[in-house]
């Protein structure tokens, strides 16, 4: 039987970091607090979070860097040529998720030298990407492709991140068509969530969601040339199950996981832990979604000690109630408190419309899908 | 806090691995990513293998595309 204590790990699998509070556009379904404010992250912030870093890379722990969080090329590239280029253990992988509105032969130049996994927000062609609009209100589409065309121009891999509304099957395959016709390396989906400031999420039920990711894999498997990372997930997670002595063994040992921290630096140096989308965000009672700041207490003393913060321990509390419960928790992981929060007011609560949506839903979709093959 | 049971724990992976074949043949053109072993496609078998660069279940927050450099691979495919 599973440990029914869930816990954090020592070393994260990868570091969100927000260069900039800021975003220049906006999305109506977007989380983010304090987006039309310009608060840059410091060079102090930035030097303690490297050195962190470094000292888990001299450990032998590699960890990847995920600039997020607001629009990180809102910054210029002048100032990201300086984040990118901080001491940084050589070989980290670095990853920048843009809406690609500023694009420029600058910012490629820049990804040039340094090489970051870029991953592009748009929600499909015109008719799907309706929610991403400027501060003005009108559509960002036609930037956001014009950025994308200087990517494919200047041959910069990029990655699709996309939001989906409503789990229409057709838009599932119109929006895998566009993935493959703009040029994207792979395409994730996430269901429209309610979240941070956003209280609009899908509260369609898990089937529904789970037809669209049957139309979503089929449209992959008619043309399987853009990676589908939700179809990776469940494949990751057969292959997981398949290693190992007993697939109820292994089942055990994945639902024994320590929780991936995950953490989140704010441009202040503020961390959140495990959802990134809790950030800037506070509990009523328990107090900022922070556990420190690491201009104060180094980014892995935060993480040694965060288990003990009281919001931590409800959202470790919550992921062992998962855990104990659902059938999927071994394939999701139970580790997602900002939807429990801003859709339960509960960290210690378990189903919500979002892990249906994204967390279930696949899995019962490439069910749905194989049958036809 | 109620505790697992194999039914409740085990079902949807239940599911998933009585498709093994179907899934299989989903999953098919991710090749050397993922590799059914011999035995696929019976009733009730069929596992898999081999999915090298996934140690850990992908994070929704991550998005990791194939392996190695993409820098490197640009232009391989298409």
């Amino acid at each position: 039987m599973a440990d029914p204590t869930a816990t954090l790990a020592a070393v994260p699998s990868t570091v969100v970091i927000q260069p900039t509070s800021l975003c220049n556009i906006a999305c109506t379904y977007c989380y983010l607090p304090h987006k039309s404010e310009r608060r840059l992250l410091s060079d102090e912030v930035l030097a303690s979070v490297v050195g962190t870093v470094r000292d888990w890379a001299e450990a032998g722990r590699a960890v990847e860097i995920l600039w997020h969080s607001g629009e990180p090329l809102t910054t210029g590239p002048a100032r990201f040529r300086e984040l990118l280029g901080a001491p940084w253990p050589t070989g980290t992988v670095h990853r920048i998720q843009t809406n690609a509105t500023l694009v420029n032969d600058a910012w490629c130049d820049l990804f040039e030298e340094f090489r970051p996994q870029i991953g592009v927000s748009i929600d499909g062609p015109a008719a799907l990407n309706s929610h991403r609009v400027t501060a003005a209100g009108q559509p960002a589409h036609d930037r956001i492709e014009a950025g994308i065309a200087v990517l494919r121009r200047r041959g910069i891999p990029f990655d699709v991140l996309s939001v989906a509304y409503v789990p229409e099957p057709a838009e599932a395959a119109t929006l895998y068509e566009y993935a493959y016709e703009v040029g994207a390396r792979s395409l994730g989906v996430l269901p429209v969530e309610t979240i941070g400031v956003f209280g609009g999420g899908s509260t369609a039920a898990r089937e529904q969601w789970a037809r669209y990711f049957e139309a979503l894999f089929l449209a992959w498997r008619a043309n399987p040339m853009v990676d589908l990372r939700e179809l990776n997930q469940v494949a990751g997670y057969v292959a997981q199950i398949g290693r190992g002595d007993s697939p109820a063994l292994r089942l055990e040992e994945l639902l024994a996981r320590p929780v991936d921290p995950f953490p989140t630096v704010q441009y202040d140096g503020e961390v959140t832990v495990i959802s990134p989308d809790l950030s800037g965000f506070v509990h009523p009672e328990l107090g900022a979604f922070t556990v420190g700041n690491v201009l104060q207490t180094p980014l892995d003393r935060l993480l040694a000690s965060a288990a003990g913060v009281p919001w931590v321990r409800q959202t470790l509390e919550g992921v062992s109630a998962c855990r104990a419960t659902c059938e999927y928790a071994a394939g999701c992981g139970g580790a997602w408190p900002s939807n429990k929060w801003f859709e339960n007011n509960d960290l210690r609560s378990t189903t919500t419309h979002f892990c249906q949506a994204l967390h279930q839903a696949p899995f019962e979709g490439a069910i749905y899908a194989s049958a036809h093959l | 806090m109620r505790q697992p049971t194999s039914e409740q724990a085990g079902s949807i992976t239940e599911r998933l691995l009585a498709n093994g074949g179907g899934l299989g043949r989903l999953c098919e053109p991710l090749g050397t990513r993922y590799s059914p072993k011999p035995g696929d496609g019976e009733p009730g078998g069929g596992s898999f293998s081999k999915y090298p660069g996934w140690d850990e279940m992908p994070h929704p927050w991550s998005q990791r595309a194939g392996s190695g450099d993409a820098y490197a691979e640009r232009g391989a495919s298409r």
